[in-house]
């Protein structure tokens, strides 16, 4: 930006017909205390003005914040939150909510299951399936052991590849087999 | 402006990370805390309720859209916000330089006898023309820190906090810009009720 001088008046006051300093003064301070009447050092919000900057600040607010920002955001909030309270209700009121993981889940879980349409045949079929896998990993059936076992010897793999690469590669085979 | 104290923690910042973080009731805090002021700060400058209403909107809605990149630490959110809205309300204030002086004291602006609290108005909302009208024909950085200090009534400090610059270009500033005001008003002076005593 181009400051551009505007000295040219400088001395004016002293010029005959044209007031002295002090009396620009005042004239300039009677300018100002206009303007500054014109507005408290506050001014209130309309209704109709506060919903418009409402709904702007809801439009922008990110609607799918990273998990990242949102626990930087939840950090600052948890540091400062002390301070915060130190300044009042009406702040710490509005501080950042901080739920942990597990609690949400739980919450999300409890919500799911007193809803008012329950979704009980979801929940079993869900720990069904979680059952079933950690079944499936601790004691894998025979007739997937013996699927493995078939592929190993068409392919020949023990002879080009060592013992844990085979198991790898089997491993991800009768995975694959399992989802059909 | 209080929002522009300086205190440990910024709380405004704390409530822009909560609305970030998805906290719809962070907003209307934030609203509250500075929408009035800035509102107040803008009217001031440009003497029209619908024109600072749309300045501290839009001060706002960019408040809002830098939301999730704004790192703590770097400025307070009231300071920033104020920067905002301060070059808003210049950009404004200099787009109406076509306006000028002459326009704002024009026949029919002069207030009739005999009713004083009228003419005591028309006197005020003159002056205060003539004062954004000289504003709008100052350099910008000039008139940015004469309204802060005049209008808003920051210390030295704060304004530099607001406009970036160091205290000792903000007493420069502010001193050139209120002789250029006095140079731009003692033109006009004949016209306007500026005179000693008026009130």
């Amino acid at each position: 930006m181009t400051e551009r001088e505007t000295e040219a008046g400088q001395g004016r006051g002293t010029t005959p017909g044209e007031g002295t300093a002090a009396a620009e003064d005042t004239r300039l301070d009677l300018a100002f205390a206009a303007a500054r009447a014109e507005a408290s050092d506050t001014a209130p919000l309309s209704a109709s003005f506060a919903d418009r900057l409402l709904a702007d600040a809801h439009a922008a607010q990110p609607r799918h914040a990273s998990a990242v920002q949102r626990s930087v955001a939840e950090a600052v909030g948890q540091v400062q939150v002390g301070a915060l309270e130190a300044q009042g209700p009406e702040l710490s009121a509005a501080r950042p909510a901080a739920p942990l993981p597990f609690a949400s889940w739980l919450r999300a879980l409890q919500t799911m299951l007193r809803g008012p349409r329950p979704v009980w045949p979801v929940a079993a079929g869900l720990a069904g399936c979680a059952l079933a896998g950690v079944w499936i990993g601790y004691a894998p059936p025979a007739s997937l052991q013996g699927m493995t076992d078939l592929v190993r010897a068409e392919i020949g793999i023990p002879g080009r590849f060592g013992a844990e690469a085979t198991d790898e590669l089997l491993l991800a085979f009768d995975l694959g087999g399992l989802d059909g | 402006m209080d929002s522009l104290d300086p205190s440990p923690v910024d709380a405004d910042a704390v409530l822009l990370a909560a609305y970030a973080a998805g906290d719809g009731a962070a907003a209307r805090a934030l609203l509250d805390r500075l929408a009035p002021r800035l509102l107040a700060m803008v009217t001031r400058m440009l003497g029209d309720r619908a024109e600072a209403e749309d300045v501290t909107q839009e001060a706002m809605l960019r408040l809002w859209r830098r939301a999730p990149e704004w790192r703590a630490g770097e400025a307070r959110v009231s300071t920033w916000v104020t920067r905002v809205a301060l070059n808003l309300a210049t950009d404004r204030l200099r787009r109406r330089r076509t306006l000028g002086l002459d326009d704002a004291f024009a026949p029919g602006t002069e207030p009739a006898d005999g009713r004083a609290s009228v003419e005591t108005e028309l006197r005020r909302a003159e002056r205060a023309a003539a004062l954004r009208a000289a504003l709008a024909d100052l350099p910008e950085r000039q008139a940015q820190a004469v309204a802060l200090r005049h209008l808003e009534g920051l210390s030295n400090p704060q304004i530099a906090d607001v406009m970036g610059i160091g205290v000792e270009a903000v007493e420069s500033l502010t001193a050139r810009g209120r002789r250029g005001l006095k140079t731009r008003l003692d033109g006009q002076r004949a016209r306007l009720a500026l005179e000693d005593g008026d009130d």
